[in-house]
C-alpha cells in the first residue's frame, strides 16, 4: 500500500511537471509570430481585452455614486462623462460578453466601492454562460482575486485549466497592446453611424441558459440589498429591427425580479425614439450620439 | 449526470471509496442503488418513479413466472411484464409520433384528430433500461435465469449507474451473479478501469465534440452549404457518432470495472468491418445481440425459408430503427441497413465470383481495403437519415451531394480528385491539423491495441500523461450531452 501511495505521488509530480512543461513549450514555440498554443487550445484567445486596463484603473479607495455593470452593451451605452456633468461620480465595469454570472462576481469584489449599481440586462448577454467573458478576462491581466471566484462560479474544468496557466498567459501578453486603444472610466466611445451592417439576423436565445443567468440577476439583487446599495436594472436601447427569440421571456423574468424585490427596472430596449441608422454604429450598439441622447434621458429618469 | 461533467469527477471516486469501505455486499448494493438514483435524478428527478414502477412490476413478474408450473401460466405473467415495459416506452416515446401520423392520415381524409398532443419529455435512456428489464423477464421465462429474490439487487440490475442511460444493455446472467458476489479491491482492475475511462473521455471530449462542431451547422441548416460541405459533414458525423457512443460505453465499462463488475463489450472497431453483417457484429453489440436473441431467432432466424430470413432481417432492422427514435428518419435508417444486408445475403455467390474474376483474394490487403471502404461509405450514407431527423432535409442533402459528385466526376477523375483534395484540405484545416492527426492516430491505434490492457508501470504512466494532456489541451470545454442519451 505504501509503495502504491509513493507511486501515485510520483505520478502526480511527474504529471504536474509534464503539464507545465508542455504548456511552457506551447507558449514558447512560435509559428508566424504566434505561440503554438493558439493552434492547439482555441479557448486561449491571447488578445488583451480593454477590460484588463479598465479593471486595473478602478479606484479601490473611492466610493463611486454609480457603478455600471453588464456586457459590451454596458460599456458602450453609459458614458460616465455625461453623468459627471450632472454631479455623479461613476465607473463603468462592463466588458465584452459579460453574462450576469460574471457581473455578479465583479460586483462581489466592488460592492464596497459604490452607492448605486446600474446593471444592464441585454437579453443576449443572458444567453451566455459566462465562460466567454472569463476566457477574455483571463487573457487580459485580471488578478486571481477576481478570476478564481469566477472560475468557482462557472465550475468548468476548462476555467480551472486556464486559471492554472494564468502566469504563462500573462507573461505572453505582457507587452501586448489592448484590443481597444482608449476608454473613459470604462466607457468606450464610437462615433460612426450604422453603415456596413444592418442585417439584423435573428438571435435565438436558449431558455435553459437564460434561466441560469436569471438566477445571477437575482443574486446581484441580493448582494445589493445586503450591502444597502441601490440597484437599477436597465435594458439599454437596441435597434427596433433586431429580432431576439425569447426576449419577452427574459424581460418578463427580469420584471418579476424587479417587482418582487422592489427594484427599479427601466425597460428602454425597445421603448425609445432613437434612429437605427444614425444613433447606432452596428446591429446592436449605440454610437456616441445615441449614448448622449440615451444618457441624458436616463439621468432625467433616475433623478 | 453526465460522465463528462465536473459532478462525475467527484461522484465517481466518492462512490468507489464508499463501495469498498462497506463490509457487506448487501450494504454495497443498497449504496450503489442510492447512488444510481442520485445519478439518474440529475436529469428529471420525478422520472425515477417511472423506473421504480417498471422495476416493481418486473421484480414480481420474475418471481411469479418462476413459481408457475405450466408454460401457459408463465407466459401470462411474461406478457404482463412485457406489456407494462412496452406500454411505458410506447407512451413516452411513441405517443406523439403515432398521434402525428394519425393527424396526418385524418387530415388527408378531411377529418380532424380529436386525440390531444401531449407535452411529454422523454425519460433519459428509457429504451436502454426497458430493454434490459425485458431481457430479465424473458430469461426467467426461458428458464435461463433464476428469479431474483432480493428487490434491491434486482433494482440495481436495472439501475446500475454506469450503464443506466446508454447501455451496454446487459443480460441478467452476466450482471446478477456479479451483484451477489463481494468484490475485493483490485488495483489492476482500478487502473485498467480508469485507463478505459480516460480513453472514453478522449473519444468524447476531443474527437466527438470537436467533429460535432463541424457537422452540426451543416445538418442543422443544409441550405446554406455546398454539396462538398454536406459530404464532409456526413463523414464528420460518422466519426462523431462512433466516438460519442463508444466513448460513453468505454466510460461505462471502465466505471463498472473499477467496482469489480465486468460489463459486455459494446464496440469492436466497427468502421473496420468488411461487410454490413460484420459491422452489426461490431457496432452496439449489446443491442444487436438483444435483437438477435429476443426477436430474430424467435422469428426463425436463419433456419427458415430464404424469403422468411429476408423478412426477419427487414423486420428486425425496422424495429431497431424505431427503437432509436420516434421518427420516420430512424425507420429509413433501419430500412437502409436491412436493404444492405438483404443485398449482401442474396448476392453472396455473385460477389464471390466477382472477386475471383478480378483476381483479388479474400484474405488480401487489397480486398480488405476495398471492402472496408465500401462498408464505411454505406454506413456513412445511412447516417445522413439518422442525423437529419427530417426526411426532406435528408433527401435534400442526398440530392445535393449526389449532384455535386456527379458534376465533379463529369470533369474527369483527376479533376474530381483535385476538388476532393482541396475541399478535404480546407475543412481539415478548419478543424485543425493537430486535432485531425490526433483523432486519426487514436482511431487507428484503437484498432490495434487495447488501451485498458497496458499494464507495465512506465507505459501506464506515459499513457495517462499523454491521454490526459490531449484531453486538457484539445477537449471541448462545454459539456455536450451524449447522442444516445435521447434514446
Amino acid at each position: 500500500m505504501k509503495k502504491r501511495g509513493t507511486q501515485f505521488l510520483f505520478f502526480i509530480v511527474l504529471f504536474t511537471l509534464c503539464y507545465y512543461g508542455i504548456y511552457w513549450l506551447l507558449f514558447t514555440i512560435k509559428i508566424n509570430k504566434e505561440p503554438l498554443i493558439k493552434n492547439v487550445q482555441k479557448e486561449i484567445i491571447l488578445d488583451k481585452d480593454i477590460f484588463g486596463k479598465v479593471y486595473s484603473e478602478f479606484d479601490r479607495t473611492k466610493k463611486y455614486d454609480i457603478l455600471f455593470l453588464g456586457s459590451s452593451h454596458c460599456y458602450r451605452s453609459f458614458d460616465p462623462a455625461i453623468f459627471e456633468q450632472e454631479g455623479y461620480s461613476c465607473y463603468n465595469l462592463g466588458s465584452s460578453s459579460q453574462a450576469p454570472l460574471n457581473s455578479f462576481t465583479i460586483l462581489e469584489q466592488t460592492i464596497n466601492n459604490c452607492k448605486q449599481v446600474i446593471f444592464e440586462v441585454y437579453p443576449v448577454a443572458g444567453n451566455l454562460t459566462g465562460t466567454e467573458a472569463y476566457y477574455s478576462m483571463a487573457c487580459s491581466g485580471i488578478p486571481y482575486s477576481l478570476l478564481a471566484p469566477m472560475a468557482l462560479e462557472l465550475n468548468n474544468l476548462r476555467c480551472y485549466n486556464i486559471l492554472s496557466i494564468k502566469q504563462l498567459i500573462d507573461h505572453n501578453n505582457e507587452n501586448k497592446e489592448y484590443n481597444i486603444k482608449s476608454h473613459y472610466k470604462g466607457y468606450v466611445e464610437t462615433k460612426d453611424s450604422l453603415k456596413q451592417k444592418g442585417n439584423y439576423e435573428e438571435i435565438i436565445l436558449k431558455k435553459t441558459i437564460l434561466n441560469e443567468q436569471i438566477e445571477y440577476v437575482n443574486k446581484i439583487a441580493n448582494v445589493c440589498e445586503k450591502n444597502n446599495v441601490a440597484l437599477t436594472l436597465v435594458y439599454a436601447p437596441i435597434p427596433k429591427e433586431l429580432k431576439l427569440t425569447n426576449e419577452e421571456y427574459y424581460i418578463q423574468k427580469i420584471e418579476d425580479i424587479a417587482s418582487t424585490k422592489n427594484i427599479k427596472f427601466l425597460n428602454l430596449g425597445r421603448n425609445h425614439t432613437l434612429n437605427s441608422k444614425n444613433n447606432f454604429f452596428d446591429d446592436d450598439h449605440l454610437n456616441a450620439g445615441g449614448v448622449k441622447l440615451f444618457n441624458e434621458n436616463l439621468i432625467e429618469i433616475i433623478k | 449526470m453526465l460522465f463528462n461533467s465536473i459532478h462525475f469527477l467527484f461522484f465517481f471516486p466518492i462512490i468507489t471509496l464508499l463501495y469498498f469501505l462497506l463490509p457487506k455486499q448487501k450494504q454495497r448494493v443498497i449504496m450503489l442503488l442510492a447512488a444510481s438514483c442520485y445519478f439518474y435524478m440529475f436529469f428529471i428527478p420525478i422520472y425515477v418513479l417511472i423506473l421504480l414502477f417498471t422495476i416493481v412490476i418486473d421484480y414480481y413478474a420474475g418471481i411469479w413466472i418462476e413459481k408457475q408450473q405450466t408454460k401457459h401460466r408463465k407466459k401470462i405473467f411474461l406478457i404482463c411484464s412485457l406489456v407494462a415495459n412496452i406500454g411505458v416506452l410506447a407512451f413516452f416515446k411513441y405517443y406523439n409520433f403515432l398521434n402525428e401520423n394519425i393527424t396526418e392520415l385524418l387530415r388527408l381524409s378531411g377529418h380532424n384528430n380529436p386525440i390531444p398532443y401531449l407535452d411529454i419529455i422523454l425519460p433519459i435512456g428509457l429504451s436502454f433500461h426497458t430493454f434490459q428489464a425485458m431481457s430479465y423477464t424473458i430469461e426467467v421465462y426461458r428458464g435461463n435465469q433464476a428469479a431474483e429474490k432480493n428487490f434491491f439487487t434486482y433494482a440495481l440490475y436495472v439501475m446500475f449507474y454506469p450503464q443506466l442511460v446508454a447501455g451496454p444493455i446487459e443480460r441478467p446472467q452476466n450482471i446478477l451473479p456479479q451483484l451477489h458476489e463481494k468484490k475485493p479491491f483490485d488495483v489492476e482492475k482500478l487502473l485498467s478501469g480508469i485507463q478505459l475511462i480516460v480513453w472514453g473521455l478522449l473519444k468524447k471530449a476531443v474527437i466527438a465534440d470537436r467533429f460535432a462542431a463541424m457537422a452540426d451547422p451543416v445538418f442543422n441548416q443544409p441550405q446554406g452549404h455546398s454539396g462538398w460541405e454536406m459530404l464532409l459533414a456526413t463523414y464528420f458525423f460518422t466519426i462523431q457518432i462512433y466516438c460519442d457512443f463508444s466513448g460513453y460505453s468505454d466510460i461505462a465499462i471502465g466505471s463498472a470495472r473499477v467496482l469489480g463488475i465486468d460489463l459486455m463489450k459494446n464496440f469492436n472497431t466497427p468502421y473496420f468491418s468488411v461487410s454490413i453483417a460484420e459491422f452489426w457484429k461490431r457496432w452496439h453489440i449489446s443491442l444487436s445481440t438483444w435483437f438477435r436473441d429476443y426477436l430474430y431467432i424467435p422469428l426463425g432466424g436463419n433456419r427458415t425459408s430464404k424469403i422468411k430470413v429476408l423478412r426477419n432481417i427487414l423486420l428486425v432492422f425496422l424495429i431497431s430503427g424505431l427503437w432509436h427514435g420516434a421518427s420516420w428518419c430512424f425507420v429509413i435508417w433501419g430500412a437502409l441497413h436491412a436493404v444492405y444486408l438483404i443485398i449482401e445475403t442474396v448476392t453472396v455467390k455473385q460477389r464471390e465470383k466477382l472477386w475471383k474474376w478480378i483476381r483479388i483474394k479474400k484474405n488480401s490487403l487489397l480486398y480488405k481495403s476495398i471492402a472496408i471502404f465500401i462498408t464505411f461509405n454505406l454506413v456513412a450514407f445511412a447516417w445522413i437519415f439518422f442525423r437529419a431527423q427530417q426526411i426532406p432535409v435528408a433527401l435534400y442533402m442526398v440530392k445535393t451531394i449526389g449532384h455535386t459528385l456527379l458534376s465533379s466526376l463529369s470533369g474527369g477523375i483527376i479533376s474530381f480528385m483535385t476538388i476532393l483534395y482541396t475541399q478535404a484540405f480546407n475543412h481539415i484545416q478548419e478543424l485543425g491539423w493537430v486535432l485531425f492527426a490526433v483523432s486519426a492516430l487514436a482511431l487507428l491505434s484503437e484498432a490495434r491495441f487495447s488501451f485498458s490492457q497496458v499494464s507495465i508501470a512506465w507505459k501506464r504512466k506515459l499513457y495517462f500523461i499523454v491521454v490526459l494532456m490531449i484531453i486538457i489541451l484539445m477537449g471541448k470545454s462545454e459539456q455536450q450531452q451524449f447522442i444516445y442519451f435521447q434514446f
